[in-house]
C-alpha cells in the first residue's frame, strides 16, 4: 500500500515535472555548456570549446562591474521603495472608514497593467516636449525648463526605478495588507495601554508581526526586480549610454543584437550565481535580524 | 481630525498610483491636435473615440490582440491542468524525493527568463517552433507553472484528507477519488492559479521578442512596443491601443478577484 502510494503521488507530479525539466532545467544546463564555447551566430566558423575564456574576459572588463553596479542600484532602490510604500499603503488600507474598499480597488489597478503598457504610459508622461510631468513641474516652478528624462543618464535610471516600483507596489500592498490582518488587535491594545505611540506600535508590534511576510516578499521582490526586463527594455532599451543597462538587459543585448551566444551564456551563468548567493544571503540576514 | 488626515493621505497615495492611467485615458480621448497643445487639459476639450476606432481598424493590432488571447488562454489551460495534478501529488502524498522535487519547482520560479533564452532559442529553432503559437505557449507555461503548482499545493493542504481516505476505503481508485471528490473542491484554487497564469502570459514580453519573427505571431506587449517605433508620434492612438490591452486583465480581476486573493495570499504566505 505505501509503495503504491509513493508511485501514485509521483505520477500526479510527473507531467509537470517533465515540462519543467524540458523547458527550464535542460536549457539551464545548456546555458552552462554554452558558456564554455565560442558561439557567435554571425561567425559560425569560429565555433568551438574555449574553456573559461569568457569568464576571464567578464571579470577583467570594467563594463561588467559597471553594469553590475547599475543592477544593484536599480534593484535595491526599487525594492526599498516597494517595501516602504507598500507598508504605508497597507497601513492606510488597514482601516474601516467608509470608502476603504474603493481606495483598495484604486491602489490595486496598476498591478493589472501589462508591464510594457506601464512603460509606454510613463514614456508618454516623461516626454520632453509634450509630457505632462515636465509641463506640471515647469508650471509649478519646480523645474526651470523641460528635462529630457530618458535621455540623461541619471534621470533615466531614476525613471526606470520609479516605474518599476510603481508597477510592483500594488502586489506588495495586497500581501502586506493580508499580513496585517493576521496580527491580533489585542497586541495593539496592549501596546496602547503601555503608552506606545504610532511609531512604537510600528516598531514593536507591526513589523515583528509581519516578519515572515517581509521575509518572503522581500526575497521574492529582490529576485524579481533583479530579473526585471520588460520595463527597462521598453522605456530605455538599456540607454542612454548604457546608463540603465542592467545585467539582464546586457545579456539580452549581447545575445540578440551582437549574436554572441557564448559570451551571453557566460554572463547568464554569472547572473544565475549572483542571484542564488543573493537570495541565500538575504534570507540569512533577515533571519538574524528577526532573532535579535 | 484623525479621519480627515487619513482621507487626505490615502487620497494623495491613490492619486499617485492611478494618475498614469487617468492620463492614458485622457490622452486616448484627445484628437491629435490636442496632444501637442502647450497647455494640455486633463479633461479633453473635444473628446473623441477616433483613436480607438483607428487602432481597432488596424489589422495588425487586431492580430496582436487575438494572438495574446489565444496564447495566454492556451498556456493558462495547460498550467491549470499540470499544476492541479502536481499540487495534489505534493500535498497529499509523501513519496521519496518529494522535498527535493518541490525545491526544484520553487527554484525554477526564480530563474530569470533571459538566462534560459539562448538554449530555448536553439531548441525552438531546431524543432521548427520559432514564430509558432506552440513555441510561445510552451515558453509561457515555464513562467507560470512553478508558482501555480505552489498555489495549488497550498490550496490542497487545506482540503481535509479524510474525504479521500473514505473514498479509497470504499474501493475507489486514487484517480477516481481525485476526479470525483478532490477536483470539485479544488475549483477555487484552480481559478486563482488560472488567473495568475493568464496575467503572467498577458504580460510576457521577452519570449515574444525573441521567438517571433513576423508581425503575424506577435503578442500585444511586443506589438505595442513595435507600434511605438512605427506610430510613435501618435500618442493618442498608442494610449488607446494600450488601454484596450488593460481590459481583459481588468475584467478577469473584477469578476474573480475573491478567488484570486484567497488562493494567492494563501500561496504566498503559507510555509
Amino acid at each position: 500500500m505505501r509503495k503504491k502510494d509513493n508511485l501514485t503521488g509521483f505520477l500526479f507530479i510527473l507531467p509537470a515535472l517533465i515540462v519543467l525539466l524540458t523547458v527550464v532545467f535542460y536549457p539551464l544546463l545548456w546555458t552552462f555548456w554554452l558558456s564554455f564555447q565560442e558561439k557567435i551566430l554571425i561567425a559560425p566558423q569560429r565555433d568551438g570549446f574555449i574553456g573559461v575564456e569568457h569568464y576571464q574576459g567578464i571579470f577583467q572588463s570594467d563594463v561588467f562591474w559597471r553594469f553590475l553596479g547599475i543592477t544593484l542600484i536599480f534593484t535595491l532602490s526599487s525594492v526599498a521603495i516597494k517595501i516602504i510604500f507598500g507598508l504605508v499603503g497597507a497601513l492606510l488600507l488597514n482601516k474601516n472608514h467608509p470608502g476603504t474598499n474603493v481606495y483598495w480597488s484604486i491602489l490595486v489597478i496598476p498591478w493589472l497593467i501589462p508591464s510594457v503598457v506601464g512603460a509606454l504610459i510613463w514614456r508618454w508622461m516623461l516626454h520632453e516636449q509634450f509630457g505632462i510631468i515636465n509641463r506640471v513641474f515647469v508650471h509649478l516652478g519646480v523645474l526651470e525648463s523641460a528635462v529630457p528624462w530618458l535621455s540623461r543618464e541619471f534621470t533615466a535610471l531614476l525613471s526606470v526605478i520609479i516605474v518599476d516600483a510603481w508597477v510592483g507596489l500594488p502586489f506588495m500592498i495586497i500581501v502586506f495588507l493580508a499580513g496585517l490582518k493576521t496580527i491580533p488587535s489585542t497586541l495593539y491594545e496592549a501596546a496602547k495601554v503601555d503608552g506606545a505611540g504610532f511609531f512604537q506600535q510600528l516598531r514593536f508590534v507591526t513589523i515583528p508581526g509581519l516578519k515572515s511576510v517581509l521575509l518572503v516578499m522581500g526575497t521574492l521582490s529582490l529576485i524579481g526586480t533583479f530579473n526585471s526586463f520588460n520595463i527597462i527594455y521598453a522605456m530605455t532599451g538599456g540607454g542612454p549610454v548604457n546608463a540603465t543597462n542592467t545585467l539582464v538587459i546586457h545579456i539580452y543585448r549581447t545575445a540578440f543584437t551582437q549574436y554572441n551566444f557564448g559570451l551571453a551564456s557566460a554572463l547568464a551563468v554569472v547572473t544565475f550565481i549572483i542571484i542564488s548567493c543573493f537570495v541565500i544571503f538575504y534570507i540569512r540576514q533577515l533571519d538574524k535580524e528577526g532573532e535579535m | 481630525m484623525k479621519k480627515a488626515l487619513w482621507y487626505a493621505a490615502i487620497s494623495i497615495y491613490a492619486l499617485f498610483m492611478v494618475f498614469p492611467l487617468l492620463w492614458m485615458l485622457s490622452t486616448a480621448l484627445k484628437p491629435s491636435s490636442e496632444i501637442f497643445s502647450l497647455a494640455p487639459s486633463f479633461i479633453p476639450d473635444n473628446p473623441t473615440l477616433d483613436s480607438f476606432k483607428t487602432v481597432l481598424s488596424m489589422g495588425a493590432y487586431r492580430g496582436y490582440l487575438m494572438n495574446s488571447l489565444f496564447v495566454a488562454m492556451s498556456a493558462t489551460i495547460i498550467t491549470i491542468v499540470l499544476s492541479t495534478l502536481a499540487g495534489y501529488g505534493f500535498s497529499k502524498f509523501r513519496f521519496k524525493g518529494r522535498r527535493q522535487i518541490l525545491y526544484l519547482f520553487l527554484s525554477a520560479q526564480m530563474i530569470p527568463a533571459v538566462i534560459l533564452l539562448m538554449p530555448i532559442f536553439f531548441i525552438m529553432t531546431n524543432l521548427g517552433l520559432i514564430d509558432t503559437y506552440l513555441g510561445l505557449i510552451l515558453a509561457y507555461v515555464t513562467f507560470s507553472l512553478p508558482f501555480a503548482t505552489w498555489v495549488m499545493t497550498a490550496f490542497f493542504k487545506r482540503i481535509p484528507g479524510d474525504l479521500v481516505s473514505a473514498a479509497l476505503i470504499d474501493g475507489a481508485s486514487h484517480w477516481q477519488a481525485f476526479r470525483k471528490i478532490v477536483l470539485p473542491l479544488a475549483v477555487p484554487g484552480m481559478i486563482s492559479a488560472g488567473i495568475f497564469s493568464f496575467l503572467v502570459a498577458w504580460d510576457e514580453f521577452i519570449f515574444t521578442l525573441t521567438l517571433t519573427t513576423t508581425e503575424e505571431k506577435r503578442t500585444l506587449p511586443y506589438g505595442l512596443y513595435s507600434f511605438m517605433g512605427q506610430y510613435g508620434v501618435e500618442w493618442n492612438q498608442l494610449m488607446a491601443a494600450s488601454l484596450i490591452a488593460v481590459i481583459p486583465p481588468l475584467i478577469i480581476f473584477l469578476f474573480l478577484y475573491k478567488y484570486f486573493l484567497r488562493g494567492f495570499t494563501g500561496g504566498a504566505l503559507k510555509d
